[in-house]
């Protein structure tokens, strides 16, 4: 088990990891009362699928309907995909997570999964259907389990096909497990729109359209959650009787549009500890809703969150200097660019500032990241469409925050520098001649050497940013010489104490594209 | 930061460049070593890499070799090999996108063409066989078919280690023939077709199959539902399948007029039920395997000696190439784009000609370093695949013209069945063929050129005793001076003669005593006597009768034990301690030494007696890594050396010989104690 663990399970998948927040009590009434009955119906269609655009809050419900599940001891495992971390992206890592999961619930399904890692640990490279077949559905059906598990955005994992891979094969063995059901959520994109219409799954699929939902009934429920998450807010603070008034409330419900994320990112802002929620509310009420998309209809619904997220930049750095934006903008570019989510102390070491250079600013827009206390802790976007927004010039109009593909040079450039500073000769004291797999301490070893962090981060993704970029850029071509001609045997060291010598090769082949394409040529 | 340099402008991109791509070569080259050792950067790969390498010149300081050091034959440069892995390949084919390959072993394997990892592995319904298997991808990548003919009843198949599996034979019938068609995602079958012939497959369209058979007769299959949707007869009998491109099919039948021999070449329209002819040409008939370009109407005919390429469409000569002193043995192929032409040669080469402007254009020889059965271009034409019994390896395909290479040396030639003997400093190094009668020596530290002559004896081991040169054969021990090239002296050793005239014989170090096998025939379980043979005392001081197959003897680097390596399901060794000064033997004890010495090495290993060191093999038996007396492994060979480096492994004394075809000599590691 703990080489599954180790090896290809994606860490934080489940659903009690994360910081999601279920529904409000009395919210999303009908569509959890729909997934409760299918969930406990015995002859309901094995599979359910929650279709919703960006923003209606399917991860708030599959996140509620876990936790239910698992107050019920029906959940069986869950794997929340997500882009902003490589391997929750990875279609690979579905199956073996789940695996590991199921094992930890159910002995029996534990006692029929580890003859077969020990007998072929060689499964995990093994195709979708294979690992379906090994890592659940056998194990599942000689255990005679009957369970409940839970994917979340789909949409999320690396699957440029025509129909969604893992759609495919979830048709053909789903049903060879006749007592385990899968609820689903994605957006309704087409390569997982033409899975579920396949005719694999068509007739075995019961589908839930959140973005069809009458809109008086989402309007009620986010009515619903601004006046309770906001009257709560008036009791914190005190002496705010009657705050928001019904206008307010009103006005904030037509704003976010049968959007939930507005509304979270609204009450985010509004819930500061050092700043009173009606001045920040005002604040927002005052920023006229952007026009960036009149008459764009596909963009067009995201105009009030657009002006929400502008009024938030705004009121956060107004007294801001130029230079201080231009470190914001850095900052932001660590947080939104980033290959994989960087925690403060890496930012701080990868980008060579303050701790509280870093802090602070994150510390403003912390109604549209998840901030952990702990600095060593990844931060993320809230919501996925705060990147989307910040990195479009015709979204964010304010240029001051616009963070353009520009910085992948200057996240390139720290990589590169950190890189330079920090790689030595065996940094995890490995004995002569000793093969990895020899050495029984490596983990603890690597965890000693200070490679963890910002400098792991460098050595497996700085190709990333070089590949991000497309012009010459001298300080990098320096940066990158010195590099290879110091630090690039002391690289591939930490890459193979990784286990990560693959990146090697597409590094390396990134930046011999990039000097052939970009900066020959210019 | 970076110690030494600081930003500077106007830096030389093509250098950057330049390093970038000996830093990606580097890893590639030594990818499996660095892949499960870190700590092996600078104990194998830095220590192998080739004397110009930028890497090796930039981090010589870092190479780590306590125990030992490498006197001789670091290669000069990178060669064209970019990556290779030993597994046993029937058929491999690239994707579409030149991202992915798949390689038919005993499943399919799909691999990251840069680094030839696998990413997934598919697998046939019926599992394992060793027949004839053809690989290809649907023109969008989505799909993987293959075809594979299930061996013949009551035959004894052998490994088919030169099947032509790129000619374009049409189908035969056999018992079986499956072909599965793959998504090449999730790796469901999404189905399976038993054909009635066995022939490679064509896509005809993202989804439509198309089996050509021998008597003109065409299947079309849906890929997604296994249905035949049609069985076509082209109306004659056809010879070959040429190409297909465009929803044509190319086609050549033989003939004969009244005076000379013909090639009918039609291009056949498939979209039409039965299939319509567009257009028939006849060209003049050339021998060998024909070929035809996938964008114009170029065919090669290619025959041992000779490569004609020619246009079908007005018989125009555009090629006649005639070998120098290499074999031509599969059909040319030319590239998808049209630009490229290759043929392999029996000498491992891939020999490359470029189209300018119809006119092909001789671009350069390739050196393969693994054996193999066939091989393809790129989709982006930067590379060449080739498969085989020994692995698959990338071959990378210069956008410049290639400098030609210079011939093999002379040690290269039939080298498998070579001794080597060793000067102490490892100054010298000497090499025969067991059996025959030159011996040829070579200064390694002067780089003299190499000095041949013949001994008149057949030659059964050499060794090399300060300045001197020992030879011996079933009849005689003779000694050479190393520097004058005078013969020293000459000994009768009849009484070797007596029983066996060609004994498996071995000199001691100090070439005072001879051990030798009587009756001697390799993997025979027939009674054998190991004896020891006292050079000054002209008599055969002990023998020992053994029963099992025994593949080697040695003397122990001390000269105080004799090693018999017997060989069965395990091998074990016999030691006879010898006691020297009154010429008797101690009692063999019999040492069982399992996977550190497995008799599947031979004739690749020899022991390094007496120290502990010993060699652990690798894919086939090959030698793989060099592992001292605890256990440790002190080296670690690439792919490309394993296989074509160590064509004869010797270790003598301290030293270790790889006698392969490096331009830059044998490789002798010297070991410290």
């Amino acid at each position: 088990m703990l080489v599954l663990n180790c090896c290809c399970c994606a860490h934080g998948a489940g659903y009690r990891h994360g910081n999601r927040s279920g529904c409000l009590r009395g919210t999303r009434k009908n569509v959890l009362e729909e997934i409760e009955h299918w969930a406990k119906d015995l002859d309901a269609p094995p599979i359910f699928w929650l279709n919703g655009l960006a923003g209606t809050g399917k991860s708030t419900i599959a996140q509620t309907v876990s936790e239910r599940m698992f107050a019920d001891d029906c959940l069986g495992a869950s794997f929340f995909c997500s882009r902003v971390f490589e391997d929750r992206s990875n279609l690979h890592s579905i199956f073996p997570t789940l695996a590991f999961q199921l094992a930890q619930k159910y002995p029996d399904f534990r006692s029929s999964l580890i003859p077969l890692l020990q007998s072929d640990p060689e499964v995990v490279h093994e195709s979708l259907q294979d690992q379906m077949q090994k890592f659940l559905i056998n194990p599942l059906s000689s255990a005679n389990i009957s369970t409940i598990i839970v994917i979340d955005a789909l949409d999320e994992c690396v699957d440029k096909d025509p129909e969604s891979a893992i759609l495919l094969v979830l048709g053909r063995l789903v049903s060879e497990v006749p007592g385990v059901k899968f609820f689903v959520t994605s957006r309704p994109e087409r390569h997982i729109m033409s899975g579920f219409h396949g005719t694999l799954l068509k007739g075995i699929t019961n589908t839930f359209i959140l973005h069809h939902v009458e809109p008086s009934t989402i309007n009620e429920d986010i009515h619903r959650f601004f006046k309770h998450k906001l009257s709560k807010l008036a009791q914190q603070h005190g002496g705010m009787d009657g705050w928001p008034s019904d206008k307010e409330l009103n006005l904030l419900c037509q704003r976010a549009a049968g959007l939930f994320v507005y509304a979270v990112a609204t009450v985010n802002f509004l819930d500061h500890h050092l700043q009173d929620p009606s001045d920040q509310l005002e604040v927002i009420m005052a920023f006229p809703e952007s026009t960036a998309h009149e008459g764009d209809t596909e963009l067009g619904v995201y105009t009030s969150l657009d002006s929400l997220y502008m009024s938030i930049f705004e009121k956060s750095f107004h007294k801001n200097k130029p230079k201080d934006d231009a470190l914001v903008r850095s900052i932001l570019s660590a947080v939104v660019m980033a290959a994989n989510p960087l925690s403060v102390s890496a930012i701080t070491t990868l980008m060579g500032f303050r701790h509280t250079q870093v802090q602070r600013p994150l510390e403003l827009l912390q109604s549209l990241l998840i901030l952990p206390e702990d600095p060593h802790h990844p931060i993320q976007p809230f919501h996925k469409s705060f990147p989307d927004f910040i990195m479009d010039s015709t979204r964010c109009s304010d240029k001051r925050f616009y963070i353009s593909s520009d910085y992948h040079s200057e996240l390139a450039l720290c990589c590169l520098e950190l890189m330079g500073k920090s790689l030595k000769k065996n940094m995890c004291s490995i004995p002569n001649y000793a093969l990895n797999s020899e050495v029984k301490d490596l983990m603890k070893r690597i965890e000693d050497s200070g490679i963890r962090g910002a400098l792991e981060y460098a050595c497996r993704s700085w190709h990333k940013h070089i590949a991000g970029m497309n012009h010459r850029t001298e300080k990098v071509i320096s940066a990158l010489t010195c590099f290879l001609e110091e630090k690039f045997l002391f690289w591939l060291e930490v890459l193979s104490i990784l286990g990560a010598v693959g990146n090697a090769v597409h590094a390396l082949n990134v930046t011999v594209k990039w000097l052939t394409e970009v900066c020959l040529d210019s | 930061m970076f110690t030494h340099r600081q930003v500077q402008s106007g830096i030389n991109i093509s250098s950057v460049l330049n390093t970038t791509t000996d830093c990606l070569r580097f890893v590639t080259q030594f990818f499996d070593v660095i892949n499960q050792s870190g700590c092996h950067i600078y104990h194998s790969a830095l220590l192998l890499a080739p004397q110009s390498s930028v890497v090796r010149n930039l981090y010589s300081q870092q190479i780590l070799s306590p125990v030992l050091k490498i006197i001789n034959g670091i290669p000069i440069s990178w060669d064209s090999c970019t990556a290779s892995t030993g597994v046993v390949s029937y058929h491999a084919t690239w994707s579409p996108c030149g991202k992915f390959i798949a390689v038919y072993c005993l499943e399919i394997k799909v691999m990251d063409s840069s680094t030839l990892q696998v990413l997934s592995v598919l697998k046939p319904s019926t599992g394992y066989n060793m027949s004839r298997k053809f690989l290809i991808f649907s023109p969008d990548g989505q799909l993987l078919a293959s075809i594979y003919m299930e061996k013949e009843r009551g035959r004894l198949v052998v490994f088919l280690i030169y099947v032509t599996v790129l000619t374009s034979v049409p189908g035969r019938r056999y018992s079986s023939h499956i072909m599965h068609v793959f998504d090449i995602k999730t790796g469901v079958i999404v189905t399976t077709i038993k054909p009635p012939i066995f022939s490679r497959p064509f896509f005809s369209g993202n989804t439509t199959i198309i089996l050509p058979g021998k008597y003109g007769t065409l299947y079309t299959y849906d890929a997604l539902s296994g249905t035949c949707l049609c069985k076509d007869n082209l109306g004659h009998k056809c010879d070959g399948y040429l190409g297909f491109h465009e929803g044509s099919l190319w086609v050549s039948t033989n003939f004969r007029n009244d005076r000379e021999s013909k090639v009918n070449i039609q291009e056949v329209q498939l979209t039409t039920t039965p299939p319509s002819l567009i257009k028939s040409f006849t060209v003049p008939s050339y021998d060998g395997l024909f070929s035809f370009s996938p964008v114009s109407s170029h065919a090669s005919f290619v025959t041992k000696t000779k490569i004609t390429i020619l246009n079908v469409k007005d018989s125009r000569v555009l090629l006649q190439a005639k070998a120098a002193h290499q074999t031509y043995t599969l059909p040319g192929l030319f590239s998808s784009n049209g630009c490229f032409f290759a043929c392999a040669t029996k000498e491992q080469e891939i020999h490359v000609w470029k189209n300018i402007s119809a006119k092909y254009e001789p671009w350069g020889n390739l050196q393969s370093q693994l054996p193999f059965d066939g091989f393809s271009f790129s989709p982006l034409m930067s590379s060449i695949l080739t498969w085989g019994y020994d692995g698959v390896q990338l071959l990378e395909l210069s956008s410049h013209p290639i400098v030609p290479s210079p011939s093999k040396p002379k040690w290269y030639q039939g080298c498998v069945n070579y001794l080597v003997a060793c000067s102490a400093d490892g100054a010298y190094v000497a090499t025969a063929q067991w059996g025959k009668s030159e011996i040829t020596v070579m200064d390694t530290l002067l780089e003299t050129p190499q000095q041949s002559f013949n001994t008149n004896m057949q030659i059964l081991d050499i060794k090399i005793v300060g300045n001197t040169l020992f030879v011996a054969d079933g009849h005689r021990l003779a000694s050479w001076h190393l520097e004058t090239g005078e013969l020293v002296c000459e000994d009768e050793t009849a009484a070797i003669t007596a029983s066996t005239p060609h004994p498996l014989l071995v000199l001691s170090n100090d070439c005072s005593q001879i051990g030798f096998i009587d009756k001697w025939t390799i993997y025979s379980y027939a009674e054998k006597i190991v004896s020891l043979y006292d050079v000054q005392a002209q008599r055969i001081l002990y023998s020992y009768m053994v029963w099992l197959p025994v593949v080697g003897i040695r003397f122990s680097l001390d000269g105080y034990q004799l090693l018999v390596l017997n060989c069965c399901d395990n091998a074990s060794l016999d030691v006879l301690k010898l006691e020297r000064g009154d010429g008797d033997l101690a009692n063999a004890t019999n040492m069982y030494i399992g996977d550190k010495c497995h008799s599947g090495l031979w004739p690749w290993v020899d022991l390094f007696a007496s120290h502990g060191w010993h060699i652990r093999q690798g894919v086939h038996g090959k030698p793989e890594q060099v592992v001292d007396s605890r256990g440790d492994t002190c080296l670690w060979l690439p792919l490309s050396w394993r296989v074509k480096q160590a064509l004869h492994i010797r270790w003598d004394g301290k030293f270790l010989v790889f006698m392969g075809d490096s331009q830059a000599g044998p490789i002798i590691i010297e070991f410290q104690q």
